[in-house]
């Protein structure tokens, strides 16, 4: 019987853990060691930011779902890995895990495992620019939407800021809050649910509404932007974006990295070397992502953390890391299998792996800080990696050590995603964009690097309407219900 | 068009840029019309989604 | 080496361009043919999809100097003012264009070195800004309202450029006519499915009816499309697309679908 433990629950982890245990059956153990106690569809926090959601709505109990699968659930943090194995276990690796509900809290364990998944996702790096939040989740100068409760803490501030602008000029700031985020897609979102709340609530005209990104142009995205047919031509998403930002009446500041919060300012540092400070009354600015922190500790005892893992916390997995520059990067550095550089029985997916390099064309101020976005592993990448690595493991047990591993190079793999801009059955509306791939592959497709093909972008009510869909497909997924298989990622 | 100029100031960053006509807004919350994209929609990411696999 | 420059109606023109990533001798003699080109045709500025080439380059000459910017992004702005424009891609045309006065940039030079400028001189602004637009797909009448733009694209049209009279056009109404008929194919084939659904006999009934409604009104859509393409190829004489042969094709192939969803839902609607 052999033992694959996932360390994570989000959609990669959860993806990965569940098809595992539907492939590998009853003979075979999934362990799943997940700090939260419920799932969390991470999409739809949006909506919780601005009040049209709940918490409940977007999220559930993961431990009667587990149990269902048949899937055994640590509510617990993993601390450390050790992949020769060591304590008490012989050459077993194992790792180390501390409880975080289930009655034990605070209590170390050590699970051994055949096989490893890390699907840890983001640590959320509020430290990374002062006043932006503390090492422990929120400052108390910006809100955030990464999850569950940091929504709900936002909305909650949000209500106070559109009770005020009944009476008085309010600036909302939405945002990135450092030079180096990914994720503007969450921040796109969000600013237009808040026009869009505001223009329902009647404040609309006394809320100034302001972004800020890091990205060198509207409509970047983390991607180097995306260009959607027209008339058999292509627009770029510069074009898209700067219309939609003008229609709604949001300014936009771009180039920026926030380098510093205090109370009601934002200061930044723009590419082109100025600075300057913006005034606001609500600010939610999405913070860096960084590894969780996990350690990687050698039979001996010695610390292989920076073995295993990327300067930033990421783990290394079978991408080229020695690209170099901007003009060497090609599709084939980015990871096909998700092996781990130490050990052939660690994989990493979603965010949890540490890409080669970005994606945007990477940009220095005057004064040396790199303001880019960071490459996003998000949503439908990060589903079908998770189920791609399943694969490559249940093989591995099943057919035998040597099995061949399933790839899935986000270089080879399209993007679906449905960006919110306002909630409403009858006037919402959403931008639902296809890029294909994810990750530019020069070679294949010299100049834009991209399939325009299948790369599309189109806003609308239609696209509000799959984003509804989607939320409540992939919770039913999520969950397990009936022909859970069928639904793809 | 008024609604857009109301929130075009001065120095604004965004006074240069294309918007969209009310023909082109008003398509976007035509259910009807939106019921066709619909379908079109799906079957654009279907596409993608099945050739990501 | 001169290069062909675009000219309306090119709709290569808004082709988007992708950033340079390899500063090497290709790059240098893009811009030596850039320079070739404004030099034979006496421009002040150019954008490399001007002449095809779909890469971020722009070639200003300023004062005599050229001056090249590569893979150019606008961080700031400031200041407005209304620029009088006119570019080649528009022979003739000259509009008054919504800019900023002064912009601050970010560039790389011919060996990948990046640079970043700040630009208040208003001619230099507005012409790095029209410049950045082609790079993004899009001409300077996009930054017009529809209205105008119509009128430009009207005054091109009648300038000699594309003679109407001659040529048939791009794009014509009665394409209207045919889009829309398929539109109602489309959801009359959906009704096929209304069987799987577990809707009530009255809707169901309803379905039927709407999509028998559709299925006549292919027919007279198709009708009215015959006589407007009649009345347009005697309009334009040498247009192979409006000819009768090509024109009974579409209503044909509309008839044949209708003839088919009547004949299927008879059977699966009952």
């Amino acid at each position: 019987m052999a033992r694959v433990i996932v360390m994570g629950g989000g959609v990669s982890g959860h993806t990965a853990a569940t098809f595992a245990k539907k492939w590998l059956g009853k003979d075979h153990e999934v362990v799943v060691v997940t700090p939260n106690a419920r799932w969390n569809w991470i999409p739809s926090n949006i909506w919780v930011g601005v009040g049209e959601m709940t918490k409940d709505d977007v999220t559930f109990e993961l431990a009667p779902v587990y149990h269902k699968a048949g899937i055994d659930y640590r509510q617990a943090k993993a601390l450390g890995i050790h992949p020769e194995g060591g304590s008490t276990h012989g050459d077993k690796p194992y790792i180390v895990i501390e409880y975080t509900g289930q009655g034990k809290e605070g209590q170390k364990e050590e699970l051994t495992y055949d096989y490893l998944i890390n699907a840890t996702g983001p640590k959320l790096n509020f430290a990374a620019t002062p006043g932006l939040g503390d090492a422990n989740g929120l400052g108390e100068f910006t809100v955030s939407v990464c999850t569950a409760d940091h929504a709900e803490h936002a909305n909650h501030e949000l209500q106070k800021i559109f009770e005020k602008a009944k009476h008085s000029k309010q600036t909302v700031l939405i945002g990135t809050g450092h030079g180096m985020c990914t994720c503007q897609g969450a921040a796109f979102e969000y600013i237009f649910n808040v026009e869009h709340e505001a223009k329902k609530a009647g404040v609309r005209d006394n809320l100034d509404i302001k972004w800020i990104s890091n990205e060198s142009f509207l409509g970047d995205f983390g991607i180097g932007g995306l260009h959607m047919k027209r008339g058999g031509y292509a627009a770029s998403s510069r074009l898209f974006a700067e219309s939609l930002f003008s229609e709604r009446g949001v300014n936009w500041t771009i180039g920026a990295a926030v380098t510093q919060v205090e109370k009601g300012k934002a200061h930044y540092e723009q590419l082109d070397g100025t600075t300057g400070v913006i005034d606001f009354d609500f600010a939610m600015l999405i913070p860096p992502f960084a590894g969780v922190g996990l350690k990687a500790i050698a039979k001996d005892g010695t610390d292989i953390t920076d073995q295993m893992f990327a300067p930033n916390g990421f783990m290394k997995v079978d991408a080229n890391y020695a690209a170099g520059a901007y003009e060497n990067w090609k599709a084939s550095d980015w990871p096909k299998t998700y092996q781990s550089t130490v050990a052939d029985n660690v994989f990493a997916v979603g965010i949890a792996f540490a890409p080669p390099h970005p994606i945007s064309k990477p940009m220095k101020s005057p004064s040396g800080r790199d303001i880019f976005p960071t490459p996003p592993r998000t949503g439908m990448p990060s589903g079908i990696i998770g189920k791609t690595v399943a694969h490559s493991i249940c093989d591995k047990i099943l057919k035998g050590k040597n099995a061949h591993l399933h790839e899935a190079s986000m270089a080879h793999m399209g993007a679906a995603c449905v960006a919110s801009a306002g909630k409403g059955l009858t006037n919402g509306t959403a931008a639902a964009l296809t890029v294909y791939p994810v990750v530019p592959d020069f070679e294949t497709y010299p100049g834009l690097g991209r399939d325009l093909d299948y790369t599309f972008g189109e806003i609308g009510l239609a696209g509000h309407w799959i984003k509804h869909i989607l939320h409540h497909m992939f919770i039913y997924k999520a969950k397990l219900n009936p022909g859970w298989t069928l639904i793809p990622e | 068009m008024k609604e857009i100029e109301k929130r075009i100031k001065p120095y604004d960053a965004n006074f240069t840029t294309m918007v969209p006509t009310a023909f082109v807004k008003a398509m976007r919350t035509c259910v009807l019309w939106q019921i066709i994209r619909f379908i079109v929609i799906n079957l654009k990411m279907l596409v993608v989604v099945r050739k990501s696999h | 080496m001169i290069k062909e420059l675009l000219i309306y109606p090119d709709e290569r023109i808004l082709t988007p361009c992708t950033d340079v990533r390899i500063f090497d001798s290709k790059l240098w003699d893009v811009i030596e043919n850039m320079k070739d080109t404004m030099e034979a045709n006496n421009l002040d500025a150019l954008s490399a999809i001007q002449i095809a080439i779909p890469y971020n380059i722009i070639v200003i000459k300023h004062h005599g100097i050229y001056k090249e910017y590569i893979n150019p992004r606008i961080i700031r702005v400031d200041g407005k003012m209304q620029n009088i424009e006119s570019t080649p891609y528009y022979p003739n045309i000259e509009q008054n264009i919504p800019r900023h006065g002064s912009i601050s940039i970010i560039y790389d030079d011919r060996h990948g070195n990046t640079h970043t400028a700040l630009i208040d001189d208003p001619w230099l602004s507005g012409t790095i800004q029209r410049k950045i637009d082609y790079l993004f797909g899009g001409t300077f009448l996009a930054k017009l309202p529809k209205a105008q733009r119509d009128m430009v694209i009207d005054t091109l049209a009648k300038g000699g450029i594309v003679a109407s009279e001659e040529i048939c056009p791009l794009f014509s109404p009665k394409d209207y006519f045919v889009s829309f008929a398929d539109k109602l194919l489309i959801l009359s084939a959906l009704s096929l499915l209304a069987p799987l659904t577990t809707w009530g006999k009255n809707h169901i009934a309803a379905i039927i009816m709407a999509k028998n409604i559709f299925l006549i009104s292919v027919v007279l859509i198709m009708i009215g499309f015959f006589f407007f393409a009649q009345w347009q190829a005697k309009r334009y004489k040498q247009c192979t697309s409006c000819q009768i042969g090509n024109n009974i094709g579409v209503i044909v192939k509309r008839f044949v679908a209708v003839a088919i969803l009547g004949i299927a839902s008879y059977f699966i609607l009952g």
